[in-house]
């Protein structure tokens, strides 16, 4: 069966079966997402009125069996950064949806404020659904009662109370593996995208379904093997590896030794106190607590690197509290208390938001004086403004740079409205770089150049020299392939070291596309996806001056190191040139 | 002269310690008087390379926040209150 692309339109109660474009055959996730906003979506429209589109597709080799790649894309023009967005999550919605045949979903029409629908789809058609009794409130209520209601053998997409307010800071929860709303396509607003076209969830069941379709069977085995054996031999990405063992968190000791841990509001790039916070602390009580570790968020993941978050005593498990989340929530507000992190956690997950953004716009609020840093209670105080829709509630929701203007602060650590991840550029200038000059706005993802200055992988650069054109490029086009395969990111560890491994995710892909793709193909691939998104950015409006980072990184020195931010502007401009 | 040296994730397992302290004047010493008294660290962190840089590929360590990498190697020297960090392989993001 061939695969198709469902068009759905909620407020013409809409829904159509497309063939796939002989243009869009070869694409998937990432390349997918940016290629359909980029077709069908104007530029210049507003993010939440009803000419943008959000779009889902799983990636090239989701829903196979090729390891570590239960990744979905989502794309969309968006509301926080006004240019073009893909965020990833991996969780087994993507694998069901690819085994239904489905290589895109479009929601486009509305806006519709009220009456939410749900998208049911499973292998005999889709359908729109009433969903509204599930609006207003949290979702790991809600998650479990549709599990009740629907079955649990069923992948969930959903926008929670943030989106409903058409907040800039709302995210996509996907099910993780217990079906707790804990796998995000967290960043850039999409939340609201949906919530404004009236969708409020998307459920996906498998049962009967064909499968992807797999070209070339032979290539296909041999690459996910060479991929596997790279995986399971590399000490980062291997089954008692650092991921496996510690999860994301073990990045904490590095990054706040390197200098580079941004505290109180990017103030200071280390603190004693970060160890407490550390993946090393945080494993050793998920054990204590009998919760899970290592644990994966989608079937197939050989790296695990997920893991179950609970209460004290072992009750209310929450899911994963990744290392950006720790950061941004905790040391980035003064606050180093791993049980207030994962309420505040809990808190983003229940209404939908991205702990990033959150963490950061907290951190702005606190620095405007909204409150003291490191005051727990009034962090999780402005969780409860924002359930409750209060006007600070409103303008916190709408996130970091929407609240540090409200509040007169001048120290706003965003790039094209988006909040920086845990990583002070200062102290690391490829990811600054990076930073600076992605489409995405303020995005570690998009090439993450901390895998060469810290940790040594794919060669060594030194973090405060800031010679990172190179670098930075040749990350961001190499990530716009992998997320366009549809394999995590932290792959990456492994192929970057291991060629054949690199060899095998080709091989995979040649496998379920009948290709014959090298890996001499991928940085023209890459720059061709990022040529794409660029190109909406600038029809957006968007202009060089747009890749910049805050004038404060520029101008204030981050101790330890004592350095700024001082990468030329030339030297920004020539990384996606 | 007291130098700390803080071992992290599964260093710190192997050590049965996260933080030793020494009077080494420079990473070579270092690792001489540390790997003696925490043998079972040697084979994770040093290669049998006769190299001048014969750390095992993804450990990395650091003097006061800076990869030894980007200062002079195993001749980096140690100064009075000097803090060492030593971290296996890591990853995530
Ligand atoms: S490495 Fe972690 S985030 Fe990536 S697919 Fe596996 S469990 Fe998910």
């Amino acid at each position: 069966m061939s695969r198709q692309i469902l068009r759905v339109n909620v407020s013409e109660n809409q829904i159509d079966y497309e063939e796939v474009h002989e243009e869009y055959a070869a694409l998937g996730g990432r390349g997918l997402t940016s290629q359909i906003v980029y077709d069908e979506v104007e530029p210049t429209c507003n993010p939440l009125g009803p000419h943008n589109k959000l779009v889902f597709a799983p990636g090239i080799v989701t829903g196979t069996v090729a390891p570590t790649s239960g990744r979905i894309s989502v794309g969309a023009k968006s509301p926080l950064t006004g240019g073009i967005k893909e965020a990833n999550a991996g969780t087994d919605f993507a694998q069901r949806l690819a085994k239904l045949g489905i290589k895109a979903i479009i929601v486009e029409g509305g806006p519709v404020k009220s009456g939410y629908k749900a998208l049911k789809l499973d292998n005999n058609g889709a359908e729109l659904v009433d969903a509204e009794k599930w609006s207003g409130r949290g979702l790991y209520d809600v998650y479990e009662e549709i599990e009740e209601e629907i079955g649990e053998e069923v992948g969930i997409a959903g926008v929670g109370i943030a989106a409903e307010l058409s907040g800039s800071n709302s995210g996509i929860a996907f099910n993780d593996m217990e079906g707790m709303p804990s796998r995000y396509a967290g960043r850039g607003g999409l939340g609201a995208v949906m919530a404004t076209r009236g969708l409020k969830f998307v459920f996906v069941d498998d049962e009967g379904a064909p499968g992807v379709e797999i070209e070339d069977r032979e290539t296909f085995d041999r690459g996910r093997k060479k991929l596997a054996d790279a995986l399971t031999s590399h000490d980062v990405t291997k089954p008692g590896g650092a991921l496996n063992s510690y999860g994301t968190g073990v990045l904490v000791n590095i990054i706040n030794e390197a200098g580079g841990f941004p505290n109180r509001n990017f103030s200071r790039g280390s603190d004693d106190r970060a160890s407490k916070v550390s993946g090393e602390m945080k494993a050793e009580e998920i054990e204590e607590r009998k919760g899970q570790r290592p644990h994966r968020c989608s079937p197939g993941c050989v790296i695990g690197c997920s893991e179950t978050w609970t209460k004290e005593d072992g009750e209310d498990p929450m899911g994963v509290i990744e290392y950006e989340s720790v950061w941004a929530l905790g040391p980035n507000c003064e606050i180093y208390d791993l049980d207030t992190i994962g309420e505040l956690n809990r808190q983003c997950n229940d209404m939908g938001m991205d702990t990033i953004e959150a963490g950061n716009t907290i951190a702005v609020a606190m620095e405007g004086g909204v409150a003291e840093f490191g005051d727990e209670e009034a962090a999780l105080g402005m969780m409860d403004e924002i359930r409750e829709g209060t006007p600070l509630g409103r303008i916190l929701v709408n996130g970091t740079e929407f609240t540090g203007n409200a509040f007169g602060v001048t120290r706003i650590p965003t790039v094209k409205g988006q909040a920086m991840p845990a990583y002070d550029p200062r102290a690391i200038k490829g990811i600054g770089t990076t930073y600076a000059t992605t489409p995405m706005g303020a995005d570690h993802t998009a090439g993450y150049a901390i895998a060469t200055e810290i940790m040594g992988v794919g060669g060594d650069l030194d973090p405060l020299s800031p010679e990172k054109a190179e670098l930075s490029r040749n990350l961001q086009y190499s990530t716009a392939v992998i997320d366009t395969t549809g394999h995590c990111l932290f792959t990456a560890f492994a192929v970057l070291d291991i060629p054949e491994g690199l060899e095998g995710m080709v091989e995979e892909v040649n496998g379920v596309l009948g290709a014959d793709l090298t890996v001499d193909d991928i940085p023209d691939i890459g720059e061709s996806i990022i040529d794409l998104e660029k190109e909406f950015n600038k029809k957006a409006g968007f202009t060089k001056e747009d890749d910049r980072l805050p004038e404060f990184m520029r101008e204030e020195e981050l101790p330890p190191h004592n350095d700024v931010f001082d990468v030329p502007d030339e030297v920004l401009d020539k990384v996606l040139s | 002269m007291e130098i700390k040296v803080k071992f992290f994730a599964s260093f710190r397992d192997k050590a049965g310690v996260p933080v030793t302290r020494t009077s080494a004047r420079n990473v070579q010493e270092l690792f001489n008087e540390v790997l003696e008294d925490y043998e079972g660290l040697r084979g994770h962190i040093l290669t049998d390379s006769s190299s001048d840089f014969p750390l095992k590929k993804g450990v990395t360590v650091m003097v006061n926040g800076r990869n030894i990498r980007f200062l002079d190697g195993f001749s980096t020297e140690l100064d009075d209150g000097d803090v060492v960090a030593i971290f296996p392989p890591v990853g995530g993001g």
